[in-house]
């Protein structure tokens, strides 16, 4: 008599394991790799390839067009007050500030210059000097203060190519007042721009704005210029006399024409620019042999 | 008697006794796992061509390190050139090392496809899909759905008309 088979008896054989390659639970991610038809992978690795390139192409653009995004973080932790290094300036947002890079270490930073003070007279024009200046040249920079924590700015002393200070040209052209708290070294040039009535102490700056100045006796060490705008025909500021020297007149010529009008012969910084004088001459911002931007009348 | 009429008497036999899979010089395919199926790599194949996964590592290092070099360029300018010239290599051996001591997987190469239906002993079939790892056929049950078994003791069911690829082992 044969033996009933184990079907027979309605057991069930061993069943083998259904194969998993895994031990653990299945990865979903993996079978759906495996399963997709060739062309679905080629596709997906092609938009990976895409998507990669596509965000380090907007990276890469990012730093290049918005260069006022970066921080001076890296560069003001390898410097220190009285460091001296040389950078380029790439923008310039301000007459006393801009954004740079070391072209050593490719760092970029913002840093600001010690002893200019803003006004709000003729920014545009301030500004556009202050490019002219800086924009683009190799610059060398000596650290006076690294940023604080709510301050990405690092105050310098900005030397340009052809070795003259930057802050004693733009304040002794009167583009901008000296800060003399941070630098008293200016008074001299911020007063002699100031009796000759240079840039934003002209004329046009004074139909509208008028700035003087006079001692403050309480404090004659601490010089603080302050610009005042008003209507009325004079408005006094303080200045103490760092020298013996200057109070500027405060009175205002009305003449029309732009402040650059009174400096004929004078630096200039927009070359090619024409402005017509208070006596009716045109004249034209060139340069000269010696590679300098001077008013000159139209011949 | 009904067990003998499920059982395909007309399939190909093993390629050898104890089925287990084989390559053609008769050497067992680096990949052979201890379950009994074979891990394989690579996943793109042109033609007969199978492209190394070795080089695809390369490629997506390049591409990595391309990614990496642009955001360091600014900063770390000589260390983002070093990058791109040393990371692809660097990718591409140590996918290398871990395919062939770390993970020894096998380079496989699909030869076609059929029908679960008509798979037979012997075949070498790609276990989920078009690519992954593969085993050998040992047996094929036919019921409403086709049981494979496999060396190794692990099986798969498919529907009869379920397209399955077969594949060639080469390392």
């Amino acid at each position: 008599m044969d033996c009933p088979t184990l079907i027979e008896l309605g057991l069930r054989l061993p069943e083998t394991t259904e194969l998993n390659i895994l031990e653990g639970r299945p990865a979903i991610v993996r079978l759906f790799w495996w399963r997709s038809s060739q062309s679905a992978r080629l596709a997906m690795t092609c938009l990976g390839v895409v998507t990669a390139v596509a965000t380090t192409g907007a990276v890469g653009f990012a730093t290049e067009v918005l260069p006022q995004h970066h921080r001076s973080d890296g560069l003001e932790a390898a410097v220190h007050r009285g460091d001296s290094f040389e950078a380029v300036v790439h923008t310039v947002s301000e007459v006393d500030t801009f954004d740079g890079v070391e072209p050593a270490t490719g760092l970029f930073f913002r840093a600001r210059v010690a002893g200019l003070l803003r006004t709000g007279c003729r920014p545009a024009e301030s500004r556009e000097a202050a490019q002219n200046l800086l924009r683009g040249r190799n610059v060398r920079l000596m650290v006076r203060k690294d940023g604080g924590f709510d301050s990405d700015l690092m105050t310098v002393d900005v030397v340009l190519p052809d070795g003259t200070d930057y802050a004693h040209t733009i304040v002794h052209d009167g583009v901008a007042p000296a800060d003399l708290t941070a630098r008293d070294d200016l008074a001299v040039a911020d007063s002699e721009a100031r009796q000759e009535r240079r840039g934003l102490w002209a004329v046009s700056c004074a139909t509208n704005e008028q700035v003087t100045a006079s001692a403050a006796p309480s404090e004659p060490s601490s010089f603080a210029p302050t610009l005042t705008t008003t209507t009325t025909a004079a408005t006094t500021t303080t200045e103490p006399a760092p020298s013996s020297s200057e109070v500027t007149p405060t009175s205002a010529p009305s003449r029309g024409g732009s402040w650059l009008d009174v400096l004929l012969g004078r630096q200039c910084y927009v070359e090619g620019a024409r402005r017509t004088s208070a006596n009716g001459d045109e004249m034209v911002c060139e340069r000269t042999g010696r590679d300098q931007l001077r008013w000159r009348r139209v011949h | 008697m009904s067990i003998e009429d499920h059982v395909d008497l007309f399939g190909r036999p093993a390629d050898d006794a104890d089925g287990r899979p084989r390559l053609p010089d008769g050497r067992p395919p680096r990949g052979l796992t201890a379950g009994g199926w074979v891990r394989t790599t690579g996943w793109l194949q042109f033609g007969d061509w199978p492209v190394s996964s070795a080089l695809m590592a390369t490629l997506l290092g390049m591409l990595g390190a391309m990614v990496c070099a642009v955001l360091l360029v600014g900063t770390f300018p000589v260390a983002a050139g070093v990058l791109v010239v040393v990371v692809p290599p660097l990718f591409g051996a140590a996918w290398g090392i871990l395919t062939t001591f770390v993970k020894p997987a096998s380079l496989a190469r699909n030869i076609g496809t059929k029908p679960a239906e008509r798979l037979s002993p012997g075949d070498v079939v790609r276990l989920y899909g078009s690519i992954g790892p593969v085993g050998q056929v040992v047996a094929v049950t036919f019921a409403e759905s086709v049981r494979v078994a496999f060396h190794g003791g692990g099986h798969r069911t498919w529907t009869r008309r379920e397209v399955v690829h077969v594949a060639e082992l080469l390392s």
